[in-house]
């Protein structure tokens, strides 16, 4: 069991004093800023990481299984022409990615888009045909985005590197 | 001149009188990390009582889990501690394994300490930054939640998720460890160390903090007990207690750690406690890395139903599990199970029964934060009100993962 010192000397406080500012003064010369100025900067997820989800139509065998182990009651099932379709609601997903991993046939695919807005709930009900069509929404602006990827740095905590 | 100028020049300094005693409420707007109001009783300036007025984020978890299928559960029962979703995740999982009786490969159980640290890290991070900015020292809120960051990288990396990462299943966990995620491990630990020294001179040394933190809503070993503290909120008080050594679950009783106790039991205690198990977590980190055994991720039972066109994507190529259709619906025999984590902020339990149907016929889950509750009260009462926020800080209370 440890115990921390108490009753410290005056100079010793002063020093943790003048330390305190000294590492803020460190901070304001060399600051390690993580902000990433979105949207004219926009980040690439990695690989494997749970954003929008996209199906694939002639894949699936309608098997259910995706609409049975989705948490949050986002996926259903539809019939179209006769044939067993699943639909999501943007507006349930919590994007636990369990669909994706269950799919017997690899018919649904997780992709790296996470943001997007829509103007209406309705918009967030995706049926079968919108659901097997890639999906994004880059932001409309007049500059290109830079698309960027977070990298783990020793000095900086992330820096951020452009995409190529 | 107007009159007051005329007597203050005089002498006769007229003061307005304060009432001596008042209420005061506290939030419900986010006092601090959630919806919570603290209804404060002063007199002058001390705290007679406090009362938490506590469920406002509360998402009835317990009785949700009676109406879903086990599998279900699994993003539900993160979300009250999202920052610290990995220890819900395995509470929950551990209990239904012990119901369901499977074994879990090594290196999965490896990889839920893995997970289970850089989460403990990042939470712990998470909570210095609010107690930072609850006393007004802003720069490690910005320091806290950019440094925890870092470890969010690694967490979204190996799970691909940021905060709600159902990463563990019944069996196992979801996704392996890639050499690139250890060398995001390994630089981000160098990063942390550096950056801790830094914390060190603008946050813990800093004689300002101490001044606020010393003495500060001093918690003696035996109020620890009665009162029911756990995690670093007891370790800070004198008591050696960790479920991580008391009952070993993952990995944990291949890892050398030790865990941090200080005597004195206040507010600068507690954050001491935290530093020094980010400390030990790093450490833990670098272990897991070097000692991670070979293997598989998920027990054979469930392993063997995986289609083998799957496994090959999968397993083979991208290092990842798939679930086999089972997961969908699962009914585990009759029969009930505890278990518990050490948690970012102290001890989890779950205690789950089955009837032997698709859905729990009942879950209890006592999160860290709700056993807080009556601590919080219990040291507010006498203290000063403007240590209020220190104490809430100090505790690391989190509204939400005491509502469920
Ligand atoms: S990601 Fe999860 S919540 Fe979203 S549709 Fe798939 S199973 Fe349902
Ligand atoms: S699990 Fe796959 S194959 Fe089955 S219904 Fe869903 S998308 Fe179709």
């Amino acid at each position: 069991m440890k115990e921390y010192p108490k009753k410290e000397n005056p100079f010793k406080l002063l020093g943790q004093h003048l330390e305190a500012i000294g590492t803020g003064l460190k901070y304001l010369v060399k600051p390690t800023r993580i902000t990433l100025m979105y949207p004219e900067e926009s980040m690439v997820l990695p690989t494997g990481y749970r954003g929008m989800i996209r199906l694939y139509k002639d894949v699936c065998i309608g098997c259910t299984l995706c609409a049975m182990v989705c948490p949050a009651d986002a996926m259903k099932m539809v019939t179209e022409e006769g044939k067993k379709l699943p639909m999501i609601n943007y507006g349930r997903c919590v994007f636990c990615g369990f669909c994706v991993d269950i799919c017997p046939v690899d018919a649904l695919k997780e992709t790296g888009v996470h943001d997007a807005a829509f103007t209406n709930r309705r918009e967030l009900i995706f049926d079968p045909d919108k659901f097997s069509q890639d999906f994004d929404q880059p932001p409309t602006m007049d500059k290109p985005v830079r698309k960027v990827r977070a990298k783990i740095d020793e000095k900086k905590g992330i820096v951020y590197e452009p995409d190529d | 001149m107007t009159e007051e100028v005329e007597k203050i020049l005089k002498g006769g300094l007229e003061v307005e009188i304060v009432p001596v005693e008042g209420e005061l409420n506290v939030g419900p707007q986010h006092p601090g990390s959630g919806h919570m109001r603290i209804f404060v009783r002063l007199n002058g300036d001390i705290i007679e009582d406090v009362d938490l007025d506590v469920g406002y984020v509360h998402r009835s978890v317990e009785k949700l889990s009676e109406n879903r299928n086990y599998i279900h559960l699994i993003p539900l029962i993160e979300r009250p501690a999202i920052l610290d979703s990995i220890h819900m995740n395995m509470a929950y999982i551990m209990a239904v394994e012990k119901i369901l009786n499977v074994d879990v490969p090594p290196r999965a159980l490896y990889l839920r300490s893995f997970a289970a640290e850089v989460n403990r890290i990042a939470s712990h991070l998470y909570g210095m930054g609010i107690f930072g900015v609850f006393m007004g020292h802003s720069t490690a809120f910005m320091w806290g939640f950019g440094d925890r960051e870092v470890w969010v990288e690694i967490l979204q990396a190996l799970t691909g998720a940021r905060v709600t990462n159902s990463y563990i299943l019944p069996g196992g966990v979801r996704r392996d460890i890639t050499p690139v995620i250890m060398e995001m491990t390994e630089k981000a630990i160098k990063y942390t160390r550096r950056k801790l020294n830094d914390w060190k001179g603008i946050f813990v040394n800093n004689p300002n903090i101490k001044a606020r933190t010393q003495n500060v809503g001093v918690m003696t070993k035996e109020n620890a007990i009665r009162w029911g503290a756990v995690g670093p909120n007891l370790r800070a008080s004198g008591v050696a207690f960790d479920v991580r050594k008391a009952e070993p679950y993952a990995a944990y009783d291949k890892l050398d750690f030790e865990i941090p106790v200080y005597k004195e039991g206040d507010a600068y205690a507690r954050t001491l406690v935290r530093i020094e198990e980010i400390e030990q977590s790093m450490k833990m980190l670098e272990q897991i890395m070097r000692e991670i055994p070979q293997g598989n991720i998920l027990s054979d039972r469930f392993f063997k139903q995986i289609p083998p066109i799957r496994l090959k994507k999968w397993w083979e190529g991208q290092h990842r599990i798939v679930m086999p259709g089972y997961y969908a619906s699962f009914r585990p025999p009759k029969g009930e199970a505890f278990a518990r984590v050490e948690a970012g902020r102290g001890e989890l339990a779950f205690y789950v029964i089955s009837d032997g149907t698709a859905k729990p016929y009942r879950l209890r889950m006592i999160t860290p934060s709700y056993r807080l509750i009556k601590v919080f009260r219990e040291l507010a009462k006498g203290s000063r009100y403007a240590d209020l926020v220190t104490i809430y800080g100090s505790l690391d209370y989190f509204p939400p993962e005491a509502d469920r």
